[in-house]
């Protein structure tokens, strides 16, 4: 029997690979995979909960943050292709001309 | 003949226009023509200044009085300002003295300026400042004669330093600028003061409450002791009378015109106009009453100790000035009024005779080609005039004659007027009295020594021993003016009393014969003996002047002016300008800019710690934002607990 529990637990779980890889990778484009992931647990739990509720506006949250998720891929690919034309890097840490 | 009186404004729309054709007309306008466009105005002015004068004088004497509104000039609750006219005898009078004499002075301008590279810009000002003394004259409220106050003073001052390429000149503009501004912020404190009283500036209605005693007496005294403030400097009284003589800077027909007959008397006008709060304020008559007096003595003894020929001149009209205001202080604004008229005719024939000798030597001195300096105002270098330059000495000699009090000239009838209207108060007005006296002894004194110097004896340089008399533009307004000066006087002369009866119906002109009598032999002492010390035969070579000898050091404090400019200097000038320069050196670099300098640096420092938080790493403000978050959702949780 899966509970709603199971579900958050899962929920959980990938939102910490995914903050925690946002944290501890140079690499532009995992950074990113790594938001899509967090983006997508805070989904899986909309759902969780609005299956468990028997409420409809969880599952209508999620394809609003798909929408938004897929609008936000579109423009942050096209901005790491336009930085890696210029700076021939993905580091996220050598792209650090806005010190302060 | 009311419609006539819708027109009055034209009296001073003439020399405006006069001014705004000469503004607005291009620089190839021929010289000739821009002093014929401005005397033009100034004649219309004066025509419609005696129709005006006319159609007062066809009404019974209890109707005259005119009051013509012309424009709402703003309204700002509770203050409804209104520019208006007022239309009585006193203000005509003034007009037909204003307008006559400047008209005149225009004519005589034409001559005197021809050759000057700004002449247009000359006769602008001339025009400007008859409209703005018409202007103060005709008003019909305390705020529009503030107005005309003030341009007036505007008009003196810029053409005092006319000239400005002499930097003295400018320097003497703005001193009677200055000046005139420390007794006009008294003055602007009487009008607020005036306001904060009555709660009208007009004079119909504040006059009506103080005839009907509705104020308290109290703040009446203080209001017309400011206004006084006013009039000391306008009029040149002690102690803001400095900087009459230095505004002989500018060219002659402007001291003659403004420095002598017309802008210096608006004071004795404004307590002429303002007589009925005045007689509220016995003490502050008392005041103004030996201010006056004791001008007149003062000014008539250093005028003695000068030897510029317009320096003289400056000081006797100072001294004639206390005369009047000494008149109007005690109420006999009828007296007042005559000696401003007569005084206006004779001390501008003086000016102009002066401006017609000063002419005649720098022509003179420049034939020859002679690049040496030259003062041809110093009276120590002429001499022998009166062969050379006949017209000018008799009309200077008719003028003089007529400002020492000799009978049956103008000056002797006006100043008997106001010396008989000083006795029989007693008091203050005693005092007065004798001051008075005395000045008409120096005042004999002062003029004799002045035509003996200029007219009597022989040349003493070369520019007067070859001096000419002056065109016929210029000889032709001294004739008149000394018309004028002979014949002024008998308007009110005893048995006819014209202008008394014009002015103030109910007081007749007295006439004593025991005044008149001392007055005369005061007269005749003081030329006897100024002509004792200053006759040719008694005059060595070579010697300066012959009342050096007689009164020693007293002659050198007078040449000095009694050191009262020095006075000032160390009292006020030389204090307030450390003090500037205690702003300027401590203020200006530790306070002000040390503010805002002190500012910007801590906003600096403070930055220079901020910025470190911003490194540039993406990961770490993804570490801040978790953090955030993480913070933010227990913060939640504990507030749903």
């Amino acid at each position: 029997m899966v509970t709603l529990t199971h579900y958050l637990a899962l929920s959980a779980i990938l939102f910490g690979i995914g903050a925690v890889g946002f944290l501890v990778r140079r690499n532009a484009l995992i950074v990113f995979m790594c938001v899509e992931l967090m983006l997508n647990a805070a989904g899986l739990a909309f759902v969780a909960a609005s299956r468990y509720r028997g409420l409809l506006e969880g599952q209508l949250t999620v394809f609003f943050v798909l929408t938004v998720a897929a609008a936000e891929v579109a423009v942050g690919l096209a901005l790491m292709v336009a930085i890696f034309r210029t700076k021939k890097t993905t580091n996220v840490d050598e792209l650090s001309s806005l010190r302060g | 003949m009311g419609a006539l009186f819708e027109w009055s404004w034209l009296i001073i729309a003439f020399p405006l226009l006069g001014f705004l054709i000469n503004l607005i007309s291009t620089g190839q306008t021929r010289e000739r023509t821009v002093g014929v466009v401005a005397s033009m105005a100034a004649a219309a002015s004066f025509g419609m200044s005696v129709l005006v004068f006319a159609a007062l004088l066809a009404r019974p004497p209890e109707a005259r009085l005119v009051e013509v509104s012309l424009y709402r000039w703003a309204i700002v609750p509770p203050l409804t300002a209104e520019v208006g006219l007022r239309i009585d005898p006193l203000s005509t009078a003034m007009a037909l003295i204003v307008t006559l004499v400047g008209t005149l002075i225009h004519v005589y301008s034409i001559g005197y300026m021809a050759g000057d590279p700004h002449i247009r810009r000359f006769f602008m000002f001339l025009n400007l400042f008859l409209a703005s003394m018409l202007l103060l004259v005709l008003a019909d409220n305390f705020l529009v004669l503030f107005v005309g106050w003030e341009l007036v003073g505007l008009c003196s001052y810029l053409l005092i330093g006319f000239w400005f390429e002499v930097p003295y000149n400018a320097w003497a503009g703005r001193k009677a600028f200055i000046v005139n501004r420390i007794g006009d912020f008294g003055f602007t404190l009487g009008l607020l003061l005036l306001f904060w009283t009555f709660g009208t500036f007009r004079y119909g209605p504040i006059f009506e409450a103080v005839e009907h005693r509705a104020v308290e007496a109290g703040v009446v005294t203080l209001i017309t002791l400011l206004l006084f403030a006013g009039v000391t400097g306008k009029s040149a009284q002690i102690p803001l009378y400095v900087w009459l003589p230095d505004a002989m800077a500018g060219p002659t027909p402007v001291s003659a015109l403004i420095h002598a007959a017309t802008m210096v008397t608006a004071g004795v006008y404004l307590i002429a106009r303002a007589h009925p709060l005045f007689a509220m304020a016995p003490f502050v008559q008392g005041v103004v009453t030996l201010i006056g007096a004791v001008t007149a003595l003062w000014a008539a003894l250093i005028a003695v100790g000068q030897f510029d020929i317009k320096r003289v001149l400056a000081f006797s009209t100072i001294s004639q000035l206390g005369y009047m205001v000494a008149a109007a202080g005690a109420g006999a604004v009828g007296a007042a009024i005559f000696h401003l008229g007569t005084h206006a005719f004779f001390k501008a024939l003086l000016f102009l005779g002066a401006g017609s000798v000063i002419h005649a030597l720098e022509h003179a001195h420049r034939h020859p080609g002679d690049p040496s300096p030259f003062d041809p105002n110093d009276m120590r270098r002429m001499g022998g005039l009166a062969q050379r330059m006949p017209l000018t000495f008799w009309t200077y000699g008719i003028g003089a004659a007529a400002l020492a009090g000799l009978p049956p000239l103008a000056g002797f009838w006006s100043k008997d007027e106001i010396l008989i209207s000083l006795r029989g108060i007693g008091g203050w007005a005693t005092l007065a009295y004798g001051l008075l006296l005395g000045a008409a002894f120096l005042t004999a004194f002062y003029m004799t020594r002045q035509v003996g110097m200029v007219f009597a004896g022989s040349p003493r340089s070369h520019a007067a021993a070859h001096a000419h008399e002056s065109p016929a533009v210029m000889t032709v307004p001294l004739g008149i003016f000394a018309f004028f000066s002979v014949v002024a006087g008998w308007i009110n002369a005893p048995g006819l009393g014209a202008l008394s009866a014009w002015l103030e119906p109910e007081h007749p002109p007295v006439f004593h014969p025991e005044q008149a009598l001392l007055a005369t032999l005061i007269a005749l002492a003081g030329i006897g003996a100024a002509w004792a010390i200053y006759r040719p035969q008694a005059w060595p070579e070579g010697v300066e002047d012959p009342l050096r000898p007689v009164l020693r050091g007293f002659f050198t404090a007078l040449t000095r002016k009694l050191y009262v400019d020095e006075l000032y200097d160390f009292l006020f000038v030389r204090p307030f300008e450390k003090v500037a320069r205690g702003v300027a050196e401590v203020v200006e670099p530790y306070g002000i800019d040390g503010a805002v300098n002190g500012l910007a640096r801590l906003v600096q420092s403070a930055a220079g710690r901020v910025r470190r938080w911003s490194s540039g790493y993406v990961r770490q403000y993804g570490l801040s934002v978790l953090i955030g978050a993480v913070l933010l959702m227990f913060y939640i949780l504990w507030m749903l607990r």
